[in-house]
């Protein structure tokens, strides 16, 4: 093994004093925005898988003929994209109501509308609207109850929310890579008079380069756990908060911390960054000497 | 060894401070670089040891026309190039030691030899009891042997040393030069430049002389008589 050699009086510099600082920082904003952006992804994707396969169809029952009805679920199971279509007999629908009206309602059960619970294929059903002007055609005064509309339209939001994520995310490295350039420039102006002297007696640019690079490893793997610890303890103050308070988006969710693989990205690019910013910023510079 | 052609050299849009250089250097040759403050011995140095490149003109060293060395090979020239700079440019914060193991480090050479060659030198150079000792804490002679050794320690082809002997006194600095003959009989290439005329005058060496951005080839031996 080769000894670490250090012939730049890194003390000299103020680089160890701010960049595992910044690198901190960076890492800690970064862990947050990721960890939030995966917990509502995945919240919402479990939604979506819940409740987009269903269509809920309902039929006044005075308005619908069973021929009528016969027919809309002739219509139904034709329809491309759809698996399953189910006429809801009357001790479920009764179910389904008890909740609001208690047990004794067997006659009621000629007011209940005529109840169809579609299935449809994940995806692959999406002429929602042709099926209505379709539906409304046997029966005028069908509804039709697309769960996936609300979802959509929370499905865009969710992914506002991991445009601007993504944003934080980018913003946050090309802050990073600025200031570990910055570090690097001032680090070099302060030793260029031995960077310039190693260069004469023959040092090739790795030489120079690796002292460099190893020191920014170092610094940079200090500041990344630093950050990681920070955001580790911040996302456990919200999962107990929130599971204290039983806030569903959150409660399973939030701190997705076994998604630790997604997570160590981010210390693993704040590293990567830094040392192959600092590699650059050191080339570039020695590439000027003749 | 060294042939410089039509060389002619200034800074930025400064004037010519050399110009037209005709010359060639045989190898293993000992010679003298002098002239008037300001007549452009560091500067002719610094083209020699790869810090400057000419305005105009061919540079030939070691074998390589500079100019057409790519630059991924300039580190090999220059590692067989010992400089002793006017200003010694001896790293601070490293010791005595560290500062002439330094070209050895740069060379990858084993620590094993790093350690009995750089101790040996230091010796040899009266600086046996200041080996740990950072530069701050040498005298400007001591700091100068410290500035020769490094230079010397890899035992290059071509030893450049610009006013070596400008803080010892005339004593030192005739041992100083008799290191740097010892130096050259092993077929070291040398050029000193150096104010000092009495040292020229008792050492029997070429002696180049740039005046006016001019350079004029002495045979000591002539000049003298
Ligand atoms: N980096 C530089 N930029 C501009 N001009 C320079 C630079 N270095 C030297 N010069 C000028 O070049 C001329 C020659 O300088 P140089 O240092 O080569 O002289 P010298 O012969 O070594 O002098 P001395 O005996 O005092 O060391 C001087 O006029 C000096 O002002
Ligand atoms: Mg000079």
């Amino acid at each position: 093994m080769k000894r670490f050699r250090r012939d730049l009086p890194f003390e000299a510099d103020q680089i160890g004093r701010f960049l595992p600082w910044i690198i901190s920082f960076m890492v800690f904003l970064g862990l947050l925005a990721l960890a939030i952006t995966l917990s509502i992804s995945e919240t919402i994707n479990g939604w979506n898988k819940n409740m987009s396969s269903h269509i809920t169809i309902q039929v006044p029952s005075d308005k619908a003929s069973s021929d009528d009805l016969q027919k809309v679920i002739r219509i139904l199971k034709s329809t491309k994209g759809i698996e399953k279509v189910q006429l809801l007999d009357n001790s479920t629908k009764l179910t389904l109501i008890e909740p609001w009206l208690g047990k004794k309602t067997e006659n009621l059960s000629v007011l209940l509308p005529e109840v169809i619970e579609v299935e449809t294929e994940r995806n692959k059903f999406d002429n929602i609207s042709v099926l209505k002007i379709k539906l409304r055609e046997v029966i005028p005064e069908i509804t039709i109850d697309d769960h996936r509309e609300w979802l959509m339209r929370l499905i865009s939001t969710s992914d506002k929310i991991k445009i601007i994520s993504i944003a934080i995310l980018l913003i946050i490295g090309v802050i990073s890579v600025t200031s570990v350039m910055f570090a690097t420039k001032t680090g070099l102006a302060v030793h260029t008079p031995i960077i310039n002297l190693l260069h004469l007696m023959g040092a090739k640019d790795s030489y120079i380069v690796n002292q460099f690079q190893l020191r920014v490893l170092y610094l940079a793997i200090i500041g990344s756990f630093l950050g990681s610890v920070a955001a580790i303890i911040v996302l456990y103050i919200f999962k107990t908060i929130a599971q204290d308070i039983e806030l569903s988006i959150y409660s399973e969710s939030i701190v997705p911390l076994n998604n630790w693989l997604v997570l160590i990205t981010v210390p693993l690019t704040a590293i990567i960054i830094s040392v192959v910013t600092t590699r650059r910023v050191v080339l570039r510079t020695l590439a000027r000497i003749p | 060894m060294l042939h410089f052609e039509n060389v002619g050299m200034r800074y930025g849009i400064g004037p010519e401070i050399l110009r037209d250089l005709n010359f060639s250097l045989g190898e293993g040759s000992f010679n003298f670089l002098t002239g008037p403050s300001g007549a452009g011995k560091t500067t002719l140095l610094k083209l020699m040891y790869l810090a400057l490149k000419p305005t105009r003109g061919l540079v030939h060293l070691l074998g390589h026309d500079i100019a057409l060395t790519p630059r991924s090979e300039l580190p090999m020239i220059r590692r067989q190039i010992g400089v002793v700079f006017q200003e010694f440019r001896l790293i601070p914060h490293l010791s005595a030691f560290d500062n002439v193991a330094l070209p050895l480090r740069i060379s990858e050479e084993s620590e094993d030899i790093i350690e009995k060659h750089v101790k040996e030198l230091l010796v040899w150079v009266g600086l046996g009891n200041q080996i740990l000792a950072k530069p701050s804490i040498l005298s400007g002679g001591q700091q100068q042997r410290v500035a020769i050794a490094r230079a010397i320690i890899t035992k290059p082809r071509l030893l450049l040393a610009d006013e070596p002997t400008g803080n010892v006194d005339d004593n030192i600095a005739l041992r100083l030069m008799h290191l740097f003959e010892e130096l050259n009989k092993t077929g070291t290439t040398v050029i000193i430049a150096t104010h000092n005329q009495k040292l020229i005058e008792k050492l029997d060496h070429p002696v180049m002389e740039l005046t006016d951005g001019e350079l004029k080839i002495l045979n000591n031996n002539l000049n003298r008589s």
